[in-house]
Order: structure tokens, then C-alpha cells, then sequence
């Protein structure tokens, strides 16, 4: 892991500097072996803003959108918050060193990606499109149904509003509260919304 | 890296208080000494003690303790990964894996790691944090997202920003996002400081946050953060303290507020409140109310004890708690009694639209505790309970679990499972939009009442709706009154509602009960109906007697009042303290049967109380299960045994006898059982054998989390109990006689 960290920090350094050259870094970094790495790299070229990083970041989304994360079945094992025992888990037979690191990073890069596309501040019909599919699929972890909302927020096209109306009844309170605040970006300056405690079930 | 010790600034004056308080026996000194104690005896099992031991204690072996503890926590987080939890609930997640990275700060400035295993651990902790909880940060709405579940996500980041942002580009970038958002985390709850989420989470997680949240801001950002008032709301870091605090009823639980029922008390904000307040009714809860056998979980972790051990102040004569009536206009208030004996809480804070599953419906809903015991009932049903399942209540969700749906009802969280005013007879009451739902009218701390209105909150269905409220008095430091008064345009069914304890006794008038602990409660209705319909509720709560009582009181028009008389008594009274001088013995395999224990107990430990395991009082092993002994001069009559509470698996003998504690099991989480000695002991010295299992371990399947036994056992025989002779209400004033004394109280009816 510390050869990952570095990487990552180094991802990091560079959107914390500004540094316009470290673009080709970071680039690079999007097609990273490791997936944590590839996520630091996004969050980075959000922060850096660069225009030209919007088509690869793209393809990187779509490219993981493909990624059948949703079919992860329940698992036994794993353990409680914070515990000091390892409970391992038992994965079916058949489970490749592929499936676990998609497993693990279950809608991380997806998130990144609208939230860092969005930042870029272009959006091209391709953009939309995704976007438009993942602020709606209810097979997707809410962290990106969430995620696609506040992007097409921040990106404020009209042609978004009919999906994002339908976003705002989403049954989970973090996508439907992006979808409002992106419905009223678009189309009137954003009212709050205050009570925030009521949208899980008990945990 | 940050070469202090994040967070204890003045590591030397600590560790004096601590050694001082040791060496004085005082109530920090035990706990204290405690907690050292459990930690050199058995690390794996109270792993989150072993760090402060190591930076205190500082032996090698302390040391090495703490960075096993480590090495154990980061071993299990890569099959952390493949389990809903870290992905659907990741702030549960984010709280600890923060307290775990600030234990290995500490182990860090102590040069306790050989240099690559540091930076071997630290790239694993911090990786770990970037990809699972500060994406999960971004996934809260910022800024409308203010809850527990945020606050643990933004703290975490931002802390990770402090512990290694020296060194690292990611925990900067995490800190950047972190330490932005946590103002508005305190300014974003209400000035009443409750969160809204029920007291078990601002018990559990938002006020032990509050420490760790204030002292991270004030290192780097300066100034104060703790009294400072912030927007968009008005909260603050002290007024989170004060709710905290005001959650301890004086029966020794917390509020069964909202979500999740009656419950013990956390004590690490409180400690961090009686520091920077000064203020003694901290340090009286802590002092004279705080239950230290238990193991509480703070932020999904278990080190409550070491932050109590690190906030709390030296003090000397702190006194007994003072509880003191108290209202806050949003949320609801409290009528305490002088003696603390008599407790009335009346709420009516918002609940949430449409699924109100941890704000509930519970407008000017009733808390009632008397001489150390509940009253009242409130929440959660146990798996068999079908009694809130009402139709207009299920959801289904489908984004909290892998692949799955949920389908589940949430009538729980409505108004019918309340202790309130219903109309027409709909259970599943609950707002459908934002609006104040109800308004606090009147409240005199001096003269004990309390005075609020739910009215917006009926009129959402029945615009006819006038005036709904509900004014509760504490009279005389003995008895309460409650008044009800409804007004509507048109004729209405009006049902008022309890749920009482079970144990219903007869009463000519009203309704009656006595608990297992024998605290009687009349309920009588001196003006208003007294037609009503009592039904047990097999289930609910899931703790206490796991039963309630439903009472109905009915009225029809379109006005309705009732003037209650709740009469509260005690019918048994301590005889003797039996707390001290019991024979204990460990038995580490669970093998001992009573002829055996009574065998080794004779040369076993002797004198030692039975008021928390006895490894927390002496250097005894940590064990699993203890047996005890005592003889006991039982006096003529009926009498009681009080025996600790959160005992597990108990069994108990009296001359060799066994008595049945089955009636007691659940009702013993959380309240100290009294058992019922068989008439043949009545005047006869009796041999008491009790064994009992108790928590050992913060994660072992069985340890309890930790949570120990506690309580102070005694011999209880009866008192002798009046009941209402006479009440009435007349020209302004009830009148009630009850025994050789009367009371009388002028009382001016509501009206719109």
C-alpha cells in the first residue's frame, strides 16, 4: 500500500499546486493498475479544472458504468465498525482477484467521475447522456445517483430537467436533495432544504 | 506527522491527575485504575482501552499492547470491504477507523514503530480513509445534510487532515473538504442542541463527537468553538452538551426519545462539558449518577471511559446531581422533582415527514419515572411485536442493502405508539410537509408546569382543528397533573393514549399499575371521561418488561378536555445494604456447579462488593462468569432482593433452592431486578449463591461489549402505600386526600 499512497499523494500534490503540467501525470494515473490510485487521479483533475481532461475522464467513466458492480450478491463476514477481530469473508468459489477489486471499489470511481467532470464545467451531449442514465438507474449505489444529480446541478443544462424531476422522487433522500437543489439551479436560485434526518432506516 | 500527541496537549498533567486520582480512590481514580487493569489483563479483549494505557502507563508491554491493538484493527479491513456495512453505512466505519488513525498518531510521536512498519501502517490508514469516507463525505448533501452520519464523515477527514497532513497530499485534500463543513455541522443543529435523531444517537454518536470536533477546530482554526454560536441555525458545541446532559432522567436512563428507547447515559461529553463549563451538574452526573461498568459505545467504538479519564476535571465535592426542570421551546421540557424522585418529561419535538422513523410523532408525548423506575413506554417493538404495522405505514427501500429490497413499517415512529391526544382514530398520524408542528405556550421552572400546543400538527388533516394542547404540573413535589384540551369545529372521535408499564392493579377509577420494582402509578381521570380500554402490547418495548399497557380514554364532540391525576407511589423500602462483603470466585471455564462453587467460594476472595465485576474493583482476572456468595438476615415478612443490573445468564440460589429469574431476564438490561424471597426465608438468616456471567470483552461473541453488571443490592421490604382516597376538580380547584393528608390546587382550566 505505500507505493499506492504515494501515487496517490502524488496525484494529490499536483491539483493542490495548480500544476497545469502535472496534467499528463495524472492522465496517466487514469489508467493506474490500481483502482485507488485511478480514484485519486480523479478527484485531481477535478480540482485542477482542465478543460482537457473531460474526454478521457469520459471514456474512464463509461468504461467502469460497464462494470456489473450491482450484482454483488450479500456476503458473511466483514465484522463491525471499528472492531479489532477478522471475521473473513467467504466468497463463492469462482471469485477472481478482478471481482474483489470491483467489489471493493463498488461506485467510487463512478462518483468521482461526475463530480469531477462537472467541476470541468463542459458538457457534451456524451457527458449528459451518461449522466442522465446514472442519475436515474436504481441499480446503481446511491453515491452515484447522488453524485450524477449534483453534477448535472453544476453543469445546469435544461435539457437535464426531466430526468432530474424524476430523480427528485428518488426514494433515497441524498439523490433526491441533489435532484432538487439541480432542478432549482436550473430553473430558480436554490432553497435549502433543512431537515435531513428522516431518509434511512435504522443502522 | 505531527510529532505531538493530538489532542493531549499537556501528556505530564494528565497522567498526574490520573496517578493522583489513583492514589486518592477517587470515583476517576477507580475508573481509572480500572481501566488499566482490563487493559494489561486482557488487551484483545479491551483493545480500545490499550492506547491511552500505553501513552499513560507507558511499560514496554503498555506500548506493545497498543500497537497490536493496531496491527489487529488493520488486518481486518480489507474484508471490511466486501460487506454492506462499509458501503451502505460508511460513517459507521469512518468514526472509528478516525479514533484508530489518532491511536496510531500517538504510537507514532511515542517512537514506538520500527520506521517502515509506520509507514506501512499509516499508507494503509490513509488509503483506506480516501476511497471509503471521504467519497462517503461527498456523498452528503453539503450543506443541507447536518446529522450524525455527517458529522462522523466530516470530522473523520478533517482529522485525518490534522494526524498526517504534514506528510501527505491526500489527508490535506481530505482535510480541505472536512474542516470546511464541520461549522456548519454545529451551527446546523437547532439551539436546543437535539439533533433530532432520538437520544440514542445524540447519546451515541453526536455528542461524543463533540469533543473531538471542538478541539480539532480550535487547533486549527483558533479561537473558541465550543460556547460560539453558529449559523445557519443557532447551534453550538455547549447547547449539543446541555441536551446531552438534560437526557439523563433522573431515574438513572436516558430519554426514550424518539428512536430506540430508554437507555444508559454517555459520560465522555459530559466530562468534556464539566471541563470547559465548570459547570457542577457535569460533574455531579458524572460523579454520582454515571453507570462505569458499562461499556459505552461512542461513534461505533468503546473508548467512552479513556476520553471520560482524558475531559474530566479535578474536582473534590462534586455533589449529587442536580436535577432541575428545564424547557427548550423547540423540543420539549422536564418537571423534576426537589428530591429528583418524581420525573415528567413532555415533548413535542418535529417529527419528519411522511416516514417519521427516528424523528417521531410524538406531540406532548409523556415521560413518566418515579423513585427510580419508568412509568411509561417508549421505543422499539421486538421482532414478534405486529401492534404498530398499521396500513398507511409500510416503505420499501431498495438502496441500503446489496441487491436487495427492504420492505418495512414504520408505524412505530407515528403517533399511535405514543403516549398522545389521537383523533379519529388514526394511528399511523404524521405530518406530510414542512411547518412548526407545535409551539411550547408556557413554562415556569419555579412553580413546575409546562404548557404546548400540537395544533398545526392535527390541523394538517383536520383543518376544523382549533386549539390542541396539552399543559403538565408537578405539584406539591408529589403528584402530577395533566390536562388535555382539544377544540374543534366539528364533532371528533378523541382517544387520549398511554403506554404504561404492565402490571395493572385494580383501581375503582382509572387505571393503575405496578411495575416489577413495585412503584405504583394511578392515572385518573378527574375530569373527562372515564370510559377507556386497556390492551397489552406483547413486544413493546423490546427492553424492560418487554410488555406495555395501551390505555384508550375515549371522548366524542368537538371539544374534549381531561384533567389526569397521576399518582405515583412506592411500595417497598430499602431494609438493609447488602452491596459489600460477598465471597467471589472466577469460574474461567464455566464448569462449577453450585456444590463446587459453594466449595471454592469459602477460600475464594472474600469482601468484595457486588456492584460491578470484580475485575474492575480488584486485581482479579478477567472472567467471563462469577459466582457469589452471602448469608443474609432476611427480616419478618414479605422482602426483595436487589441484585446488579446487566447481569447475563444469571441463576440465583437461596438455601440451596433455586429461584426463577426468568420474569426478570430482559427487564434486568437495564433496570436492577428485585426478586421476590420465597416466604420459608421470612426471619431466617438465608445463604444467597449467585452466579452470573458478565461482559469480558469488547468483541468476543458473549462479552457484552464490555458492558459489566452494576447496581447496589439490597434487601427491600414493603411500604405501606395509601392510594388516592379522594379527587376531584371544583370551582378552580382539585382537591385530593390520600392517607391522613389532603392536597388542594388551584387550577385554572386551558382554554384556546
Amino acid at each position: 500500500m505505500e507505493t499506492t499512497l504515494l501515487r496517490m499523494d502524488a496525484c494529490a500534490a499536483i491539483a493542490e499546486h495548480r500544476d497545469a503540467a502535472g496534467l499528463p501525470v495524472l492522465l496517466d494515473a487514469l489508467a493506474d493498475p490500481d483502482w485507488r490510485v485511478r480514484y485519486a487521479a480523479i478527484v485531481a483533475l477535478g480540482d485542477l479544472g482542465d478543460p482537457r481532461a473531460a474526454e478521457p475522464l469520459l471514456a474512464l467513466l463509461r468504461a467502469e458504468a460497464r462494470e456489473p458492480l450491482f450484482t454483488q450478491p450479500p456476503l458473511e463476514g466483514g465484522g463491525d465498525a471499528g472492531a479489532t477481530l477478522v471475521h473473513p469473508v467467504a466468497f463463492p468459489a469462482d471469485t477472481t482477484e478482478a471481482t474483489k477489486e470491483a467489489w471493493r471499489r463498488r461506485g467510487r470511481l463512478l462518483q468521482a467521475g461526475c463530480l469531477a467532470l462537472a467541476n470541468l464545467g463542459t458538457p457534451s451531449a456524451p457527458l449528459l447522456e451518461l449522466l442522465h442514465d446514472l442519475a436515474t438507474d436504481q441499480k446503481r449505489d446511491y453515491m452515484v445517483r447522488a453524485a450524477a444529480c449534483k453534477a448535472l446541478g453544476q453543469l445546469a443544462c435544461p435539457a437535464s430537467l426531466p430526468v432530474l424531476e424524476e430523480a427528485t422522487r428518488d426514494e433515497e433522500w441524498c439523490t433526491a436533495t441533489e435532484a432538487r437543489k439541480a432542478v432549482a439551479a436550473i430553473t430558480r436560485p436554490i432553497e435549502p432544504i433543512q431537515r435531513t434526518w428522516e431518509h434511512e432506516p435504522q443502522h | 506527522m505531527n510529532s505531538r500527541f493530538f489532542y493531549l496537549d499537556d501528556l505530564d498533567a494528565l497522567c498526574e491527575k490520573l496517578a493522583r486520582a489513583s492514589r486518592d480512590g477517587t470515583r476517576m481514580g477507580l475508573v481509572w485504575d480500572s481501566v488499566v487493569r482490563r487493559a494489561r489483563s486482557a488487551p484483545g479483549d479491551f483493545p480500545w482501552f490499550t492506547p491511552l494505557v500505553a501513552l499513560v502507563g507507558g511499560e514496554p508491554q503498555d506500548i506493545e499492547n497498543a500497537k497490536e491493538t493496531i496491527r489487529r484493527y488493520l488486518r481486518t479491513l480489507d474484508d471490511q470491504s466486501f460487506g454492506m456495512g462499509l458501503h451502505f453505512h460508511f460513517w459507521c466505519w469512518a468514526f472509528p477507523h478516525a479514533r484508530w488513525a489518532l491511536y496510531f498518531q500517538w504510537l507514532c510521536a511515542l517512537g514506538a514503530w520500527e520506521p517502515a512498519e509506520e509507514r506501512r501502517l499509516r499508507a494503509e490508514f490513509l488509503a483506506f480513509q480516501y476511497v471509503n469516507f471521504f467519497s462517503g463525505m461527498r456523498t452528503k448533501p453539503e450543506p443541507e445534510c447536518v446529522d450524525n452520519q455527517s458529522l462522523s464523515l466530516c470530522f473523520s477527514n478533517a482529522l485525518f487532515g490534522q494526524l498526517f497532513g504534514g506528510v501527505s497530499a491526500i489527508a490535506r485534500r481530505m482535510a480541505a473538504d472536512g474542516l470546511r463543513r464541520l461549522p456548519d455541522m454545529l451551527g446546523g443543529f437547532p439551539p436546543s442542541g437535539y439533533s433530532g435523531e432520538g437520544s440514542t444517537y445524540m447519546d451515541g454518536v453526536v455528542g461524543p463527537s463533540i469533543p473531538f470536533v471542538v478541539e480539532l477546530l480550535e487547533r486549527a482554526k483558533g479561537g473558541d468553538w465550543f460556547d460560539r454560536v453558529l449559523p445557519p441555525h443557532g447551534g453550538s458545541a455547549a447547547s449539543v452538551c446541555r441536551m446531552i446532559g438534560r437526557e439523563w432522567m433522573s431515574c438513572g436512563l436516558t430519554l426514550p426519545w424518539d428512536h430506540y428507547g430508554y437507555g444508559t447515559g454517555v459520560r465522555s461529553c459530559l466530562a468534556y462539558a464539566a471541563h470547559r463549563t465548570g459547570d457542577p451538574f457535569y460533574a455531579g452526573l458524572l460523579e454520582r449518577q454515571a453507570d462505569w461498568a458499562y461499556d459505552q459505545a461512542i461513534g461505533w467504538g468503546y473508548d467512552d471511559l479513556p476520553w471520560s479519564l482524558v475531559w474530566w476535571p479535578q474536582t473534590r465535592g462534586a455533589g449529587g446531581a442536580a436535577f432541575a426542570s428545564w424547557a427548550e421551546p423547540e423540543v420539549g421540557a422536564a418537571l423534576v422533582s426537589d428530591d429528583a424522585e418524581l420525573y415528567l418529561m413532555q415533548m413535542w419535538d418535529e417529527s419528519a415527514p411522511h416516514y417519521p422513523t427516528r424523528a417521531h410523532v410524538n406531540p406532548n408525548a409523556l415521560v413518566l419515572a418515579a423513585y427510580g423506575s419508568p412509568l411509561t413506554v417508549d421505543g422499539v417493538p421486538d421482532k414478534s411485536c405486529t401492534s404498530f404495522e398499521y396500513q398507511d405505514t409500510w416503505r420499501e427501500v431498495g438502496y441500503m442493502d446489496l441487491g436487495q429490497k427492504r420492505k418495512f413499517n414504520f408505524g412505530v415512529g407515528c403517533a399511535g405508539a405514543h403516549s398522545v391526544l389521537l383523533v379519529d382514530g388514526w394511528e399511523g398520524m404524521r405530518a406530510f410537509s414542512e411547518y412548526p408542528q407545535a409551539r411550547l405556550r408556557a413554562f415556569a421552572e419555579a412553580e413546575k408546569f409546562v404548557t404546548a400546543e400540537a395544533t398545526p400538527l392535527y390541523r394538517e388533516r383536520w383543518p376544523d382543528a382549533r386549539v390542541v394542547c396539552r399543559r403538565s404540573r408537578l405539584c406539591h413535589e408529589r403528584f402530577w397533573l395533566i390536562e388535555d384540551f382539544a377544540r374543534f369545529d366539528q364533532a371528533h372521535d378523541f382517544t387520549a393514549r398511554f403506554y404504561l408499564r404492565p402490571g395493572r392493579i385494580p383501581a375503582t377509577r382509572g387505571v393503575a399499575i405496578e411495575t416489577a420494582e413495585g412503584i405504583r402509578l394511578h392515572l385518573l381521570p378527574i375530569l373527562g371521561g372515564d370510559s377507556f380500554r386497556v390492551e397489552t402490547v406483547a413486544g413493546y418495548p423490546n427492553v424492560l418488561d418487554g410488555a406495555s399497557l395501551r390505555v384508550d380514554f375515549t371522548q366524542h364532540g368537538s371539544e374534549c378536555r381531561w384533567l389526569w391525576l397521576a399518582w405515583p407511589e412506592a411500595t417497598r423500602r430499602v431494609a438493609s445494604d447488602e452491596a459489600d462483603g460477598w465471597a467471589a470466585l472466577p469460574d474461567a471455564v464455566g464448569a462449577l456447579d453450585p456444590a463446587a462453587a459453594r466449595a471454592g467460594l469459602a477460600t475464594a476472595s472474600q469482601g468484595i462488593p457486588l456492584t460491578q465485576p470484580p475485575f474492575l474493583l480488584r486485581d482479579l482476572p478477567v472472567c467471563r462468569r462469577w459466582w457469589f456468595r452471602k448469608t443474609i438476615a432476611v427480616p419478618q415478612g414479605a422482602a426483595w432482593l436487589r441484585l446488579p443490573r446487566r447481569m447475563l445468564e444469571p441463576r440465583l440460589w437461596i438455601d440451596g433452592a433455586e429461584i426463577d429469574l426468568a420474569p426478570q431476564t430482559l427487564g434486568m438490561a437495564l433496570l436492577e431486578p428485585e426478586i421476590p424471597l420465597p416466604p420459608s426465608a421470612a426471619g431466617r438468616t438465608v445463604e444467597i449463591l449467585l452466579r452470573t456471567d458478565t461482559g469480558h470483552s469488547q468483541y468476543a461473541p458473549g462479552g457484552n461489549h464490555g458492558a459489566g453488571f452494576s447496581g447496589r443490592p439490597a434487601l427491600l421490604a414493603p411500604q405501606p402505600a395509601s392510594g388516592i382516597g379522594h379527587a376531584e376538580y371544583r370551582d378552580g380547584q382539585v382537591t385530593i386526600r390520600a392517607g391522613e393528608r389532603e392536597w388542594t390546587v388551584a387550577h385554572k382550566l386551558l382554554e384556546t
